[in-house]
């Protein structure tokens, strides 16, 4: 039922949406409080979080001595957990504090004041530091924060979607401000986009719009805000104030900055989180800053709080790594496992040439580019978490101490035979048949609402299903192990190649592969139905291979120096009619919108004629098109992020120019963030090399989207063998169009 | 003629200045240690080591143990995984890019210095205990790391990319051949003139130290 919690320091706040008059799920410790008919909020004022410090029992008897004096701490007592899911219990020192901010300061002086007085690096290890305080106060106290109602039901959190565009929001104007929302929140309007609305019909000024807004949160009384950007917050709050208006988009008054927005780097990519708000009695979730959101909608988002219990708004920011660690770190609580603060565990030593087989990463088999008729995709579905549930590969697991056994592939590591219910595969394994379940449902429901909302949750947990293995996930997981990574990767290959002798022997040829995938063609005129031989390697293998697509035909692109097939980049129809586009331009984030449609259309017209001089003739018009100024330049806008911050450019990149005019319409624009831009003149250097999306744009720079427009048309005639220099030839000659072009 | 592509190693914490990570691992390739070598690895070093170094053959990659660290906390505890798995066939210690997780890491300055000192103080104390060499290198890092490495040093490696392969230089040594391509080739007049001509290029000193003999060949 509880969908907001607020930590604060002098209380906890659990909001619930109720049943009119009915109790919420009783909280020992809490005192309970009506706030209307459907909402009821329980208090918690005695709230001392807890943490544990390990190491030998000297340095812990003086720690713990230590700590009698320490004004934060309020209890101190010995437990037993276990720290390594290898190992057994191992007494532990449990430190509450007073106030949940204090866990950082207190992890902190451990590190930097007590230790170092006696002891040297790393003696005593801390746990359970760094857990997210609202997700912390669930797992502490046993509270689900998900809600109970029936899904979609009248006792469904509801919610308030608010929108303002970059431009305003950076201006500071309201007036722009519109709103989307009703009692019982519908998925499937959710999705389209429809039904967003200005608040104030009858007048544009702030405070009408203030006022109008304070009136729908009364109305609706949200549960949950969704927000354009969290920004939104201090400025509605703040202009409130000054016009004398009393709109709170909170149950109570005020709202709390979480953190301040930065920019970061990760594995060589430049990111930006945004300033994080929190207002009491309910869960703020950030568009502009929430993965899941865009996958998963709310339903998607509530399938997540109830496997992981970190509450909505903690999960609606938290990236996919971080809520599937929330998955484990609930598993691992039952289990008495407590959490690492710092990543101490790293490899086991071993001999370089292991390393090496170890790290040759997913299988590939290069595509054999060119255009290829009748192509079947098969696929195994999950691949990486069914071969750890089918394999019981975990950290406590692979390479174990009691077995000497050869029982991964190639590197030959021993996976315990003797352990109940291995910790990541018993997570996965949940995860795995419940999508699996919904999937089910879906086939069979017929209310399009249930089937949205079954599609959230499909595509939320995918993406868990889906990331979570490769090393990436292994530097920032609290229950990784290198080693088990390397296993997986061991038996995905070693899988894939027996798939393919496989289907080689029931007469198909493989075309292409790819860590989970591959494209064959028929080898002679009557092969083993694919269907039959999906269902024998399914059942050998334990792992099911899907039969995914039919294609008429499937076109493998070349890399760009055109030596070799592109493993990412191909496009195809299937015999439904549908294409598939993947790594072209038109799959693209930063591919103007135009330019993404042109490529859909070649690739047409790749399907109708087979040859590529019908496709220039489809491109040379698009280049008449764009070359009239006859294009809308909302369709012309390119998508990037900044990599650094404007004054750390030397170079002067269309990007730099995009920046410098962030700048001077007051945007803030950090690193890791989106900008957009359309090209008016490539020729300069300047900021005038650039428009941004809502200035006006009376011309464009048509040579740029020339070039732009040939390179997508090469994409779609490489794998016929022409590049871009015959393409440029061939519309050369004196650009004879074809019959073709006009049709 | 003999070449010497690398210098012997002598015992003790040795600082190599590389102009890329092939340098150590080419050292590592060249040494003829006995027994077997303990590889500390960050920053994805080893994962390059066959194709950087030029390895012939498998056969070469025996005798070295490798772990990779890929977080400080991670580095520290293999430092002291490293002392612990030492034994008296350990011959040479690596320890590739030594500083590079404690510059990224998400911790406070006075935990993460503290755990470098440490782990550097640790590396230096194992390759006297072994009487061993300890490679280390840490390229780009900040100048007070560096210092500390090079306090603890008891040699300097310089290492120079040139056209014909790597070049070494310690106080005692210089490189009179270049291994290029599983093949030898013995350039003294070139290597002299080289020498010659760094004395004219301290003005580049000014951009990067440690760089300067390595455009000097530019
Ligand atoms: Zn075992």
């Amino acid at each position: 039922m509880v969908v907001a919690v607020d930590v604060e320091d002098d209380e906890v706040r659990l909001w619930s949406r109720v049943p009119a008059g009915a109790e919420p799920r009783d909280v020992p410790g809490t005192t309970t409080e009506r706030f209307s008919e459907t909402v009821v909020v329980q208090r918690d004022r005695d709230y001392a979080p807890t943490c544990y410090v390990a190491g030998p029992d000297d340095a812990l008897a003086d720690l713990r001595a230590a700590l009698e004096s320490d004004p934060k701490v309020v209890d101190l007592a010995w437990d037993r957990k276990i720290l390594n899911l290898r190992d057994d219990p191992s007494r532990v020192l449990a430190v509450s504090l007073e106030r949940p901010s204090e866990i950082a300061t207190f992890a902190r002086e451990v590190r930097t004041l007590h230790e170092p007085e006696n002891w040297r690096p790393g003696t005593v290890r801390l746990y359970d530091v760094d857990l997210s305080p609202k997700f912390r106060y669930c797992l502490e106290r046993g509270v689900d924060p998900t809600p109970e109602g029936e899904e979609g039901g009248p006792h469904w959190p509801r919610s308030l979607s608010l929108s303002l565009p970059t431009e305003r929001l950076a201006a500071g104007d309201l007036t722009a401000l519109t709103c989307e929302g009703r009692a019982a929140p519908r998925a499937a309007e959710r999705r389209t986009g429809e039904a967003r609305e200005r608040l104030s019909p009858d007048g544009d000024g702030e405070t009408s719009i203030l006022r109008a807004l304070a009136d729908r949160l009364d109305s609706v009384d949200p549960d949950v805000l969704v927000l354009s950007s969290a920004d939104l917050v201090p400025l509605i709050h703040e202009r409130a104030d000054e016009l004398g208006v009393e709109c709170d988009l909170g149950r109570l008054p005020g709202h709390r900055v979480l953190a301040g927005e930065n920019s970061y780097e990760s594995y060589g990519r430049v990111g930006h989180s945004p300033a994080r708000y929190d207002v009491p009695g309910r869960a703020i979730v950030d568009r502009s800053n929430s993965f899941f959101w865009r996958e998963g909608k709310l339903p998607g988002l509530f399938d997540l709080v109830d496997r992981s219990w970190k509450p909505l708004q903690e999960a609606s920011w938290a990236s996919i790594g971080t809520v599937f660690t929330a998955m484990q770190i609930r598993e691992a609580r039952d289990r008495d496992v407590v959490v690492p603060w710092r990543a101490w565990e790293g490899e086991s030593f071993k001999r370089m040439g292991t390393l090496h087989d170890a790290d040759r990463g997913g299988f590939t088999f290069e595509p054999d580019v060119g255009f290829h008729e009748d192509v079947v995709e098969v696929d195994f579905a999950s691949l990486y978490p069914r071969i750890m549930i089918e394999n019981d590969l975990s950290p406590e697991t692979v390479q174990c101490e009691c077995h000497d056994t050869d029982d991964v592939p190639v590197l030959g590591y021993s996976v315990c035979p003797d352990i109940e219910e291995p910790f990541v595969p018993s997570v996965l394994d949940r995860i795995v048949g419940d999508r699996y379940g919904f999937k089910a449902d879906l086939r069979a429901t017929d209310d399009p609402g249930r089937a949205a909302r079954l599609e959230s949750k499909i595509s939320a947990l995918k993406w868990i299903l889906v990331t979570c293995f490769g090393y990436q996930g292994y530097r920032n997981s609290k229950f990784g192990r290198i080693e088990v990574h390397e296993s997986i990767n061991a038996h995905a290959r070693e899988l894939l190649l027996d798939a393919k002798e496989y289907l080689e022997a029931a007469g198909w040829r493989v075309v292409h592969g790819i860590v989970d995938s591959l494209w064959v063609t028929a080898a002679v005129d009557d092969p083993t139905p694919i269907a039959d031989v999906c269902a024998r390697i399914s059942e050998t293998k334990g792992i099911p291979l899907e039969h995914e697509s039919d294609f008429e035909w499937v076109c493998f692109v070349p890399t760009s120096d055109g030596e070799r097939g592109s493993l990412t980049s191909y496009f195809g129809r299937r015999e439904d009619g549908s294409f598939k586009y993947r790594g072209i331009e038109a799959r693209q984030r930063s591919t103007p919108a135009f330019v993404a449609e042109v490529q859909r259309d070649l690739v047409e017209a790749l399907d109708e004629h087979r040859e590529p001089a019908p496709v220039c003739d489809r491109l040379a018009r698009a280049i008449a098109r764009v070359q009239s100024g006859n294009v809308d330049p909302d369709d012309l806008v390119v998508r990037t992020s900044a990599s650094k911050a404007l004054a750390d450019y030397d170079q002067r990149t269309r990007t730099v120019a995009a920046l410098e005019r962030y700048e001077a319409n007051g945007v803030a624009r950090n690193p890791g963030q989106d900008v957009r831009y359309v090209v008016v003149d490539d020729g300069r250097r300047d900021r005038d090399r650039v428009r941004l999306p809502w200035e006006d744009c009376a011309d464009y720079d048509a040579d740029f989207y020339e070039t732009l427009l040939v390179r997508a048309a090469e994409s779609v005639v490489s794998p016929l063998g022409w590049d871009r220099e015959r393409i440029r030839r061939y519309l050369d000659d004196g650009r004879n169009l074809t019959l073709g072009a006009f049709r | 003629m003999t070449a010497t592509a690398t210098p012997p190693l002598d015992a003790g914490l040795a600082l190599v200045e590389q102009p890329d990570s092939g340098a150590i691992q080419r050292l590592v390739l060249g040494s003829d240690h006995d027994g077997e070598a303990l590889w500390i690895d960050a920053g994805g070093a080893a994962s390059t080591y066959r194709l950087t170094a030029q390895v012939p053959n498998r056969q070469a990659l025996r005798g070295i143990r490798v772990a990779r660290a890929f977080t400080a906390h991670q580095h520290h505890q293999l430092v002291r995984n490293a002392v612990a798995a030492a034994n008296e066939r350990t011959g040479l210690i690596v320890a590739p890019n030594v500083a590079t997780l404690y510059e990224a890491a998400d911790a406070s300055d006075a935990e993460i210095d503290r755990l470098f000192d440490a782990s550097i103080g640790l590396l230096a104390d194992l390759a006297d205990a072994l009487d061993a060499p300890a490679l280390v290198s840490a390229p780009r890092a900040g100048d007070e790391r560096r210092a500390t490495v090079r306090d603890l040093a008891a040699t300097e490696i310089e290492c120079r990319r040139t056209d014909l392969g790597y070049a070494f230089a310690t106080d005692e040594f210089e490189t009179t051949g270049y291994w290029q391509h599983g093949w030898w080739q013995t350039t003294i007049p070139y290597w002299v003139e080289l020498c010659g001509a760094v004395a004219d290029r301290v003005a580049l000193d000014a951009v990067e130290p440690s760089t300067t003999e390595v455009a000097a060949l530019d």
